[in-house]
């Protein structure tokens, strides 16, 4: 095994190859990742932290068994997200529960998805109420509208790589998000709040 | 198996995820999907990719057989209009198949490797392109006929294309018959003709109305269509006699040349009717009554 110094300078990619002929290579691929795909399967409505724990062992599991199939025209990163969202729906498949959404943590970025005015900001910051509202009607939204809203303004993933990891054309990505923000101004109406992307 | 990086954080009451993820791939001695698998499911999925455009080409090919050799250049003497010739023309069994087919090419693609960046209407119109092209090549070797011919042959609940057009020209009751001349027999001043129509009934032909070009045609003893009237049990008026061109796959020049010789022959009726009468023409025109000869005349 390398040392970790060059280790670290070693792509995701380079990394997966090295696995494949060494598996304690593995292990690196779990350490860059378990701290985003926890939390991005939080923002996933998996609220419990004992399911997170189970649910991550379960898609590095996956990972490591398809390792021959990444697609190297991706990014390692767009395929282990992936991944970890097909985990995801299938666990709330097989438990029969519905995403309870839990965003608590994700305060600045909920502050950063809202600001439209500096009055608006101001208020926001003042009144945790709204970002409660806001963290309600996001986990009100259908999934095929938060999915990528998530993706680009809590994960800030790019347009293709958010088409990559939910597998739809980049086009309906755009669309999608169009669409969704539009849905969550609807669900926010009363609190006149409006939609932007961060800068 | 060489040294973890991250050693295991052993004064840790739970160990790491990395610990225990690598721990559970030791234990149940899990190891990566061989390569190969993935390239075989990816060409399965080709695979029936291409096993659709090609059934979609050859149920395009049919189509286009069907279509095409539909009897167009008789439609005014087997239906009332051409919407309602072309209704019943339809073949509407294989456009389904086609717009199956054509269904499970978007979602074939869809579920390849990279077929989710392409829009349905991109793999949709692609997907087409294929399927024309392949179906214009089956159609110019003549698939589509033989597909229709097979399996007219092979299925009883089939309605070919010939199944189709023998039901239309065996009806009696409607002034179509099909089938080919029996004997002709001297019957004193005029030969009496008898026809075997495809039911194996034997009816007796006045040929009165008849030019002397499709007179030729019905004594050549082959297969025929007879358009005309029944005067009495089993006696047949002829108005007009027409190859019988099922059988074979006809091409845009047939069917136009079809056409043609069913205009020659409403010409040389008219001529008959208006004054331009051989002398062992009635001088009461029958077929001149007849409906279907109306809507004939007044193309």
């Amino acid at each position: 095994m390398l040392s970790p110094e060059i280790i670290t300078d070693l792509s995701d990619e380079e990394i997966v190859t090295r696995t494949l002929h060494d598996r304690s290579y593995f292990e690196v691929i779990v350490e860059r990742f378990e701290e985003k795909l926890q939390r991005y399967i939080r923002r996933l409505g998996v609220s419990v932290h004992e399911d997170r724990q189970d649910l991550l062992q379960e898609i590095f599991i996956k990972v490591y068994k398809n390792l021959n199939g990444f697609d190297r025209n991706l990014s390692f990163s767009s395929w282990i997200y992936r991944i970890a969202h097909n985990e995801v729906i299938s666990w709330y498949r097989k438990k029969s529960v519905r995403p309870e959404g839990h965003m608590s943590g994700d305060i600045d970025e909920l502050f950063l998805f809202i600001p439209d005015t500096m009055a608006n900001a101001e208020q926001l910051v003042d009144s945790s109420i709204d970002a409660k509202l806001l963290h309600q009607a996001l986990t009100t939204l259908e999934a095929r509208y938060r999915d990528p809203i998530i993706l680009r303004f809590f994960e800030y993933k790019e347009y293709d790589e958010i088409s990559d990891i939910l597998k739809i054309p980049i086009g309906t990505v755009g669309t999608l998000i169009s669409r969704g923000k539009k849905k969550l101004e609807s669900l926010l109406s009363p609190t006149k709040l409006s939609v932007t992307p961060p800068s | 198996m060489t040294t973890p990086l991250i050693p295991p954080y052993a004064s840790e009451t739970k160990p790491s995820t990395a610990v225990r993820v690598l721990e559970r791939i030791e234990q149940e001695a899990i190891t990566p999907t061989p390569r190969w698998q993935f390239f075989v499911g990816e060409g399965i999925l080709w695979l029936i990719w291409l096993g659709t455009v090609i059934f979609g080409s050859a149920a395009l090919s049919v189509t286009a057989y069907v279509a095409l050799s539909a009897t167009y250049a008789l439609y005014e003497a087997t239906h009332e209009n051409f919407v309602t010739f072309l209704i019943q023309s339809m073949p509407y069994l294989w456009l389904v198949l086609f717009s199956l087919m054509a269904y499970l090419t978007v979602f074939e693609v869809k579920k390849t490797k990279r077929g989710y960046r392409y829009g349905t209407f991109v793999i949709l119109g692609s997907s087409l392109a294929c399927t024309v092209i392949g179906s214009v090549l089956f159609h110019a070797l003549g698939l589509g006929y033989v597909v229709d011919r097979t399996l007219g042959q092979q299925i009883s609940m089939y309605m070919s294309m010939e199944k189709s057009e023998r039901k239309m020209w065996q009806m009696p009751a409607k002034g179509r018959l099909l089938g080919e001349i029996h004997t002709p027999e001297s019957g004193g001043e005029n030969e009496v003709i008898n026809f075997k129509d495809t039911t194996g009934a034997l009816w007796r032909i006045s040929d009165g109305e008849m030019t002397d070009k499709e007179r030729t045609l019905l004594l050549s003893g082959a297969t025929v269509r007879l358009l005309g009237t029944t005067t009495s049990e089993f006696s047949f008026h002829v108005c007009g006699v027409f190859p019988w061109l099922q059988g074979k796959a006809m091409g845009r020049r047939e069917l136009m040349q079809e056409r043609q010789e069913f205009d020659d022959m409403l010409a040389a009726h008219r001529r008959m009717m208006e004054g331009n009468r051989p002398p062992n023409v009635p001088v009461e025109s029958v077929c001149s009554h007849l409906e279907m000869m109306s809507r004939l005349q007044a193309r």
